[in-house]
């Protein structure tokens, strides 16, 4: 479950999120949409702990993460259009370095093989495709099993095929259970992956909007009338 | 502070490091060139040499250091890794604290050749303890790293940031340069035992205050 309340940031004189208050359900699939400056990749940050909120307040399962980052931060886990692997290490040890961070001891070589990437576990990432790259980052970002996913444009960049590949290993995440926050540019994507969403525009929620209803079709005009 | 986090960073550091040798390989090449310039530089039997050896070694590893330090955070910075270690549950002091060790263990690396390496080409007679020399050395060492690492994380967003490193870096080790150059002079020329040199108490302290400052203000630094 994730409780937004009135969420704002601001960096010196300009406000890039202005009093957000969302609620999102354990097990729900909610996408963040807005063009380019809305205030999605803010609001993902403070989120996933990396930035702090100017005000307000966010609850991750009902922990604070202003009072405790550490915890919130063993509850979530980030795929974002960066891996964030270390090219240097095998994909083995790029898994097992996180995995000792979060104290946690998975079964590395099931993570891999859930990813499709057993057969590559000992190959360095520096010569994986960027495909490759974000199905490796999925098992990191769930390798201490939490129960909040966040998704901030994860297949940007990707091929199409690489795409496909994501969305079913994200569908099979959702299947178990998981909740998802994605932030996205693909209108197609958020339909296929989430419930539900919001757009946001200039700093705050313009418009609730549930993806799996024919409003989702008129996506696109909501988008141009933004400007 | 989490000794295992602090661990596993530092041992992810080097196998990176041991699999690339970008940094290391850079540091040792300036340092031994470096040596043998100085080497050709001055008449190896002239009493001068005495009087300027322990700058010519302490100017080598600062700037041996420069080369390491510069990568230590830059290098995550730049390949968005940083990001992923702050996301995982992992204290910014811990980031901190196990980037220091780490350019510390290339910074005792480089100690361990380059000093050795310095008294073979300069057929240099320390006149006090070699062990203490070596031990002001790596107090020096410390303090290098200490400021340096925390420098190294300031400047990361900025512009031209290796440059930037090195001039904001220089000024604030002025202090400890100055102290260990003038402790090294009283151990290798007028063979004074390591613990009658007010001078390295004093860089003792500095280090420390810088350490408790970097620490205090590191937060502030890795919030982006």
């Amino acid at each position: 479950m994730i409780q937004v309340e009135k969420l704002s940031k601001r960096f010196n004189n300009f406000t890039a999120l202005d009093g957000i208050s969302l609620h999102i359900k354990q097990g729900e699939s909610f996408a963040l949409l807005g063009p380019n400056g809305a205030g999605k990749t803010t609001l993902v940050g403070i989120l996933s702990t990396l930035l702090k909120p100017s005000s307000g307040r966010v609850l991750i399962d009902s922990v604070d993460i202003a009072e405790e980052p550490e915890e919130a931060k063993r509850r979530i886990g980030v795929v974002s259009h960066n891996p964030y692997l270390y090219d240097e290490l095998t994909a083995k040890e790029n898994l097992e370095f996180f995995a000792e961070l979060y104290d946690s001891e998975p079964d590395i070589n099931s993570l891999l093989a859930q990813v499709n990437l057993d057969h590559r576990a000992r190959d360095m990432v520096g010569t994986f495709s960027r495909g490759m790259k974000q199905r490796l980052s999925i098992a990191r970002a769930i390798l201490h099993d939490p129960s909040i996913l966040i998704l901030d444009e994860p297949t940007s960049g990707l091929d199409i095929t690489s795409r496909k590949a994501f969305y079913s290993l994200i569908k099979n995440l959702k299947s178990r259970g998981k909740t998802i926050l994605l932030t996205t540019h693909y209108l197609d994507e958020a339909r296929l992956l989430c419930d539900r969403g919001v757009v946001l525009n200039r700093g705050k929620v313009v418009r609730d909007i549930d993806l799996q209803a024919s409003e989702a079709l008129e996506l696109e005009d909501i988008f141009e009338g933004l400007g | 502070m989490n000794f295992k986090h602090i661990l596993s960073v530092v041992k992810k550091d080097l196998r990176v490091e041991s699999r690339g040798k970008e940094t290391v390989n850079f540091m040792f090449l300036f340092t031994f060139i470096s040596l043998l310039m100085f080497n050709f530089a001055t008449d190896p039997f002239s009493p001068v040499l005495n009087d300027v050896a322990p700058g010519f070694l302490w100017f080598v590893f600062i700037f041996a250091g420069m080369l390491g330090l510069s990568r230590a955070f830059l290098k995550e910075k730049e390949t968005g890794t940083l990001q992923g270690l702050s996301l995982a549950p992992i204290s910014n002091d811990d980031i901190l604290y196990a980037k220091i060790i780490y350019n510390l263990i290339l910074m005792l690396g480089i100690q361990i050749i380059a000093f050795p390496l310095f008294i073979v080409l300069f057929n240099y007679n320390i006149a006090g303890s070699t062990l203490d020399a070596f031990l002001v050395l790596t107090i020096g060492n410390v303090g290098f790293v200490v400021v340096g690492s925390f420098m190294s994380a300031l400047v990361m967003s900025a512009r031209s940031r290796e440059l930037v490193l090195q001039i904001i870096v220089l000024p604030l080790l002025l202090p400890v340069i100055i102290l260990i150059i003038i402790s090294l002079r009283k151990v290798m020329i007028d063979a004074i035992p390591l613990l009658s040199i007010g001078e390295i108490k004093l860089a003792a302290s500095y280090v420390v205050i810088m350490a408790v400052l970097a620490s205090l203000l590191f937060d502030y630094i890795m919030e982006e």
